[in-house]
């Protein structure tokens, strides 16, 4: 196996374009572990470390954030974004364990697309943009299309996630991520994403998206619908958690059966709701 | 001796403790031997089949290969505990998914694996066995068809096709007591099978000399049982079998018995190299050991004043596909089935028995995690009939010291009803009991959080077998103490030293603990059933006593006097007794011992469990495979749960461990034991279970099978250490290491039961099968009242 240590991502696209089956190393949380239990074995490993740029998390003068593809999970947990993109550091806090987060990167845990994972479901539910950069160029895709199936996104073959964009937050918007799971530590066995921007009490968008419900993160129109333009009443609540349960489409395994997962998300929709909704209600 | 020495009591710090934070400490992966091959093993993928042909070719000519085996190079030698009925490799059949059907030794690990992977075998699968009811039902297919034929030591009276052993205990007239009760309740319940996930993955190097000694370095509990199953497996006699022990990480009853050892030890013998293996995890969880599943029908009655009349127990124990502690696992959990009540009417009877599944083994609590889960359910749901207190009805019912066990024995200490109490008053059970709790009406104002406390007691043993040490004084009157009791992490070494400094009256620092070596240390039957403390620390107590007295001879002659006039004095000074200025130290003793007169002073302490044998005319008694075990440690825990009504997690939020010691060594190592023992049961009552599809495990691996770690479980474990000495115990010892995991499952059964009113009879009680429970609960009654809660307490009663 050989090890590539490029300096410029026109580099990476160049040996990915040279090597077939060549897999790109970022933070090697996943990636490693497949390695070891045989489960992959490429030609060879490009690294990411050292093209430059790659590891930085801008904050923008109106909000917005652009952060880069190896920005690490730890980094991203302790940035305190702000509004909405709460949502984001609280996913990644509830990445795995320390020694993990340091190590693993953002775009690492975007790419590998595990819709059990901590971090796809909050980049749906922050309406994150994703540039990708491949030998025909530079792209922008929302996170909403990058997620494509299980361990699928719309990446073409070499192409890669240089980085990822979130819009600024408008006044008044929170976000939570609540993330159910046998043991701290585990992959979530239903987690939910939520965004929303209230004034005065009122609702008036948000973007609900489920982990471990689907193929993908679990983003549906009408239950966004549902809360918008309302006082998030127990009823509203109840209809876009009915109408995400109804949509859910999970995975049987350790952490529980199909039924049990689906069982669940109408309660779990309705606390990630009221966290988010009780960081709008604290005193700043 | 004076009555409180200084090293008794104390929270020491532990030697090996500096070593294991630097990651200094070396286990048996960490060592290396010149020319050392490493090893690969061939799992079976089928729960039954027989082999029809093994290709090993491939495998052989891949270069750096030096050994392939298979089951058909091994001599046919089977060994066992009870039933000879296990061989290194798979014998022409394999049993489980995972049993070991080839290995291969090589120059480097991954051409070891590589050349196993090229291993080509043909099965011709057949039926399986995968549940007790399979194994069980008529014209059941036989796991083992020579099972006749297979030598047994002693034999414990099968009747039916797969059973390993059938035995019962029963004591008074259980079938006309029932009439005497005013309440019965009766229940059936089952418990999965728990894996032992101990750190450090089972290892071994084994290697020949060029005179044809074996020297093995692995993960064990005991050196000895090793040595002498080595010695079956290999035909070669004991002296010519040395076993050591590294660092070991961790074992709970999963390394109690050989392992990979005789395995690795004949890949040695075939290369004529040292060999190294150390299973993966996945092959770890597949092919070692776990808890007995099991399933349990009990019945209790009691009078209407909550005396306790009569239990009708039975239970079968899914042993696996070998018999290995099945037997004495069945037995020990029938002789704690009666629980640690007076119940004059018992009849416990039970089977283990065969399956196409992962062997069961000893596994901390032995037998006694099973049956203490249902019965102490039952008290609780006799308590709620009855209207009673649950710690009322235990403490009415409680056996005290002086009292009768099952089968007759004298209790000789017993801290059952201190344990009780006190983690009653500290947990602030009564207001807990009685707080009007979060019923299915208060989940709004809860966030659907319903929270619940519950109690059990319970009761283990810490005394059988035999056991040895030698404390040697050295030149300079420091002392070295060997036993044969290895540490697997929990502290016995520190234990023991501090009994022997103790014993001798020496500050701790003058104590060197020997390395537990079959060429060197006394015999020791093995670190398991809680006894190290009280059985290995008696002998250590022997031993010091034997160098005191030969400390006393020596400072006798030099003062001229009466050896009674002579006192040990705290420091390692003999003196004469009421003349402070005369004494002599320890080293000038020695010293003396070793070049002048009677030559260096060594002291042995020996003994095989001496507590009273059961009583064959009080209780019948049948196939039963100890003659005496004993010495009963008592301990009760109340553990305050929240039930999440969303997802049915249940959290734990706070508990009191309360557990009678005796008499606590090291407060500190007993404090330990207690919670991780809990953390343990607690993993066995919410979290683990291996689990099988047609025959397949389905999740061994640490991804998919989780054990609780630091987060998941409160800061708010409260060790409480209830001290009634032992009279027969080293200063009062008892043991420790089991009983913390046996009482956490009933008392946070007990609990969810409080929190929502539903007794959930099924561990473990995950998430979904406590939503299952309460979305059932919710069918069956829409307006589901209140929890049980018990009546409140009369003012003034």
């Amino acid at each position: 196996m050989q090890i590539f240590h490029p300096t410029t991502v026109d580099e990476v696209i160049g040996l990915l374009a040279a090597h077939d089956e060549a897999r790109c190393l970022a933070g090697g949380q996943t990636l490693v572990a497949m390695l070891n239990l045989g489960l992959l074995d490429p030609p060879a490993l490009i690294s990411l470390r050292k093209v430059a740029g790659l590891d930085r998390l801008i904050r923008h003068a109106d909000g917005g954030v652009t952060m880069g593809a190896t920005v690490t999970q730890a980094a991203l947990a302790a940035a305190d974004l702000p509004g909405a993109l709460a949502v984001l550091g609280e996913a990644a806090q509830q990445v795995a364990h320390p020694a993990i987060r340091n190590f693993g990167t953002v775009g690492g845990a975007l790419c590998h697309a595990d819709p059990a994972a901590d971090l796809p479901p909050a980049f749906v539910a922050a309406d994150a943009r994703m540039t990708a950069i491949g030998p025909d160029g530079e792209r922008s895709l929302s996170a909403g299309d990058f997620f494509v199936d299980y361990l699928t996104t719309a990446l073409a073959d070499g192409e890669i996630l240089t980085e990822i964009r979130l819009p600024p937050p408008p006044p008044g918007s929170v976000g939570a991520y609540l993330k159910f799971a046998r043991v701290d530590g585990d992959y979530a066995t239903v987690s939910v994403a939520v965004t929303m921007t209230l004034e005065n009490g009122v609702c008036r968008a948000a973007r609900i998206a489920l982990g471990s419900c689907a193929a993908r993160p679990l983003r549906l129109d009408a239950a966004d619908a549902a809360l918008a333009d309302t006082g998030l009443d127990a009823d509203s609540v109840a209809r876009a958690g009915a109408l995400l349960q109804e949509a859910a489409d999970p995975l049987a395994d350790m952490r529980g059966t199909a039924d049990y997962r689906r069982r669940i998300v109408p309660g779990l929709v309705a606390r990630a709701i009221g966290a988010a909704r009780a960081k709008a209600e604290a005193p700043a | 001796m004076t009555a409180t020495p200084d090293a008794i009591g104390k929270r020491l710090p532990r030697r090996d403790a500096a070593d294991k934070l630097a990651g200094a400490a070396r286990y048996t992966d960490d060592l290396t031997r010149p020319g050392m091959l490493h090893a690969a093993i061939l799992g079976s993928p089928w729960p039954s089949a027989r082999i029809l042909a093994i290709d090993t070719a491939a495998a052989r000519a891949l270069p750096g290969v030096k050994a392939v085996l298979t089951g058909a190079d091994l001599p046919a030698r089977r060994w066992g505990l009870f039933v000879y009925d296990e061989t290194p490799l798979a014998a022409g059949v394999v049993r489980y998914v995972g049993e070991p059907v080839a290995a291969v030794a090589a120059t480097d690990l991954a051409t070891a694996r590589a050349a196993a992977a090229l291993i080509e075998v043909d099965y011709e699968e057949l039926a399986p066995v995968l549940s007790i009811e399979e194994a069980l039902k008529d014209g059941a297919i036989p796991v083992h068809p020579d099972f006749d034929g297979y030598e047994k030591r002693p034999d414990l009276g099968f009747e039916r096709v797969n059973e390993i052993a059938r035995q019962e205990f029963s004591e008074g007239d259980v079938e006309s007591a029932w009439g005497n009760c005013d309440v019965v309740v009766e229940g059936v319940y089952e418990v999965p099978s728990q894996s032992h996930v101990y750190l450090e993955p089972v290892s071994a190097i084994a290697e020949f000399d060029r005179a044809g000694k074996l020297t093995v370095q692995s993960a064990n509990q005991s050196v000895y049982k090793v040595q002498a199953t080595l010695s079956r497996a290999l035909d070669l006699p004991m002296s010519n079998i040395r076993v050591a022990t590294p660092a070991i990480g961790g074992a709970f009853g999963g390394k109690s018995g050989v392992t990979i050892q005789p395995l690795v030890a004949h890949l040695a013998r075939a290369t004529g190299r040292p060999v190294r293996l150390t299973l993966t995890r996945e092959e770890d969880f597949m092919a070692m050991r776990r808890r007995h599943p099991a399933i349990v029908r009990v019945r209790t009655g009691a009078k209407t004043d909550g005396t306790l009349v009569a239990r009708d127990l039975d239970i079968v124990y899914d042993g696996g596909a070998y018999a290995e502690d099945s037997p004495a696992v069945l037995g020990f959990g029938l002789l704690m089935a009666r629980g640690p009540y007076t119940i004059p009417h018992c009849r416990l009877r039970g089977r283990a028995v065969y399956t196409n599944r992962l062997r069961a083994a000893g596994f901390r609590g032995y037998g006694n995690p099973q049956v203490t889960f249902a019965t102490e359910a039952q008290i609780d749901e006799l308590a709620g009939r009855l209207g009673l207190d649950p710690v009322e009805l235990r403490l009415k019912n409680a056996v005290e010291a002086g009292g009768r066990w099952i089968g007759g024995q004298t209790i000789t200490s017993c801290g059952l009803s201190e344990c009780l109490t006190e983690a009653r008053d500290a947990s602030g059970w009564t207001g807990k009991r009685h707080r009007a709790g979060a019923g299915a009406g208060a989940d709004a104002e809860t966030g659907g959080k319903r929270r619940g406390i519950g109690v059990s007691a319970f009761a283990h043993i810490c005394g059988l077998l035999g056991t040895s040490a030698t404390v040697r004084l050295l030149e300079d009157g420091t002392v070295t103490l060997a036993t044969g009791a290895v540490d697997l992490g929990q502290g016995a070494e520190a234990v023991l030293a501090q009994i022997c400094a103790g014993a001798l009256d020496l500050d701790i620092g003058r104590i060197n603990s020997a390395p537990v070596d079959s060429d060197a240390a006394p015999y020791n039957w093995s670190t398991g059933g809680s006894r190290v403390t009280y059985m290995a620390g008696r002998a250590v107590v022997q031993a010091a006593g034997a160098v005191r007295e030969q400390i006393v001879r020596h400072a006798a002659e030099l003062f001229e006097c009466a050896p009674a006039d002579i006192e040990i004095r705290p420091g390692g000074r003999a003196g004469i007794v009421g003349v402070p200025e005369k004494e002599i130290g320890f080293g000038d003793i020695s010293l003396r011992a070793h070049y002048r007169s009677g030559g260096p002073i060594i002291g042995s302490g020996a003994l095989v469990y001496d507590g009273e044998a059961f009583d064959t005319k009080e209780a019948l008694i049948r196939n039963y495979p100890f003659e005496r075990i004993g010495t009963y440690v008592f301990g009760a825990h109340v553990v305050e749960v929240e039930v999440d009504t969303v997802t049915g997690k249940v959290d734990i939020l706070r508990a009191w461990m309360a557990h009678d010691v005796g008499r606590a060594i090291n407060p500190t190592e007993v404090e330990g034991q207690i919670q991780g023992g809990f953390v343990q049961g607690a993993g066995y009552a919410l979290l683990e279970e291996l689990l099988w599809e047609d025959g397949q495990p389905i999740n061994p691996s640490m991804m998919d099978y989780k054990v609780f770690g630091a987060l998941d479980l409160p800061l708010g474990l409260h060790p409480i250490i209830v001290e009634d000495p032992e009279p027969s115990g080293p200063f009062g010892a008892k043991g420790i290491g089991e009983p913390p995991l046996v009482g956490a499952a009933p008392a946070i059964a007990n609990a969810v039961a409080h929190a929502t009113g539903l007794r959930l009879r099924t561990l473990p009680m995950t998430p979904e099968r406590v939503l299952d429970a309460l979305d059932a609960a919710a069918i069956r009654d829409p307006e589901m009242p209140a929890p049980d809660r018990d009546p409140e307490p009369t003012p003034g009663a």
